[in-house]
């Protein structure tokens, strides 16, 4: 009688794990991910960089692997939507994400010194983005992205770099 | 220009360590070790990181300093302990001359930060001021970065505080202050 418990318990246990051994990342990235953070880090070149992170935890972002969509609700309300291309297991394009640049850079904390960094980026942005996909597993999913943004300043150009981090959590 | 530049100096990312000594050199052959920890925020982001200094003696005057740290900028401590933040490490090591009766120290460091995949040299002079009968050291950093960048006119940090020192056993406790203006920063550290 207790080995027979013991193989329910056992079998019980085996059978509510999931089994992720043969997932590939389009099983991972399918589902609801709730945002945790995006930080922007921004630097010019020889300037040791400003670090910008803002709290996405009102995001939700449904990503559908069969119609290959990720549609980005805020409290209820569906603020952008975009079709995605898993370009191979670690990149992935995102296009057709015009509304991204509101919810992915928010300008609202930062010095006023900083926001004509994200006004050209807004200019030069084309709703279409390839991240690096740096973690991917049940849980957790860390997309990252790296470009340079000419910022311009009374007919000077100054290049910034922009490396942008989403964290996302199930 | 000049607005994008306040907007990076709002935001300036060099540490903010503390100055974990007094203007006090010590003895010749002498060595003083101290550690703390430290932790601060700007507008944007907060940081906490680890120090150290040791100062050899090399005569009764001048001392060879030498501090380190280590710290992490992100929206909270939560998430530096996550990972979801920029490491900095930081080097300064030179000479630190004492001058009237031990009251006044000034350190003529080089300094090096390394800090997300990028190097900074830069040289960190650095005034020291015992006060209250070395009870507190009042000091004064500028952190000159060695390579111009685009951003005309800037050329590195400014960083004021002050220690207070405690008696613990037979050390000492170090209460710590400091701010470059636009954030600010608190360490607590040991003499040992």
């Amino acid at each position: 009688m207790k080995q027979f418990f013991i193989l329910i318990i056992a079998a019980g246990g085996l059978m509510s794990c999931d089994r992720t051994e043969n997932w590939t990342t389009i099983d991972f990235l399918s589902g609801t991910w709730e945002g945790q953070e995006i930080t922007n880090y921004i630097k010019i070149q020889s300037y040791p960089g400003a670090l910008t992170p803002h709290s996405t935890a009102h995001l939700l972002n449904s990503i559908d692997t069969t119609n290959n969509t990720s549609t980005i609700d805020s409290a209820g309300v569906v603020i952008d939507e975009s079709n995605f291309l898993l370009l191979n297991e670690t990149q992935m394009t995102f296009s057709g994400t015009d509304q991204t640049i509101n919810w992915a850079f928010d300008t609202e904390p930062l010095p006023a010194g900083l926001e004509p960094i994200f006004d050209s980026l807004r200019v030069l942005f084309s709703g279409e983005q390839t991240f690096d996909i740096q973690l991917l597993n049940r849980k957790e999913c860390i997309l990252y992205f790296d470009t340079i943004v000419p910022v311009y300043y009374a007919g000077t150009v100054v290049n910034v770099e922009l490396r942008h981090t989403q964290y996302w959590q199930k | 220009m000049l607005i994008l530049f306040v907007g990076f100096a709002l935001s300036s990312c060099f540490t903010i360590h503390p100055e974990m000594q007094h203007a006090r050199s010590i003895d010749k052959g002498g060595r003083y070790y101290s550690v703390g920890a430290f932790g601060g925020a700007n507008v944007l982001v907060q940081s906490y990181g680890v120090a150290g200094v040791y100062n050899y003696g090399l005569t009764d005057k001048i001392d060879w300093s030498t501090d380190g740290s280590f710290s992490v900028q992100a929206s909270s401590l939560k998430r530096a302990f996550q990972g979801f933040g920029v490491n900095q490490y930081n080097l300064s090591t030179g000479p630190k001359f004492s001058m009237l009766n031990n009251r006044l120290a000034l350190r003529l460091p080089a300094t090096i930060t390394f800090t997300a995949d990028d190097l900074f040299l830069s040289t960190s002079p650095t005034l020291l001021w015992d006060v209250a009968d070395e009870k507190a050291t009042l000091f004064l950093r500028y952190n000159r970065l060695y390579e111009r960048n685009a951003i005309e006119g800037y050329s590195g940090d400014l960083i004021f505080g002050f220690n207070y020192f405690v008696p613990f056993y037979s050390d000492q406790l170090i209460i710590s202050i400091q701010s470059n203006g636009l954030g600010l920063y608190g360490g607590v550290g040991l003499t040992l």
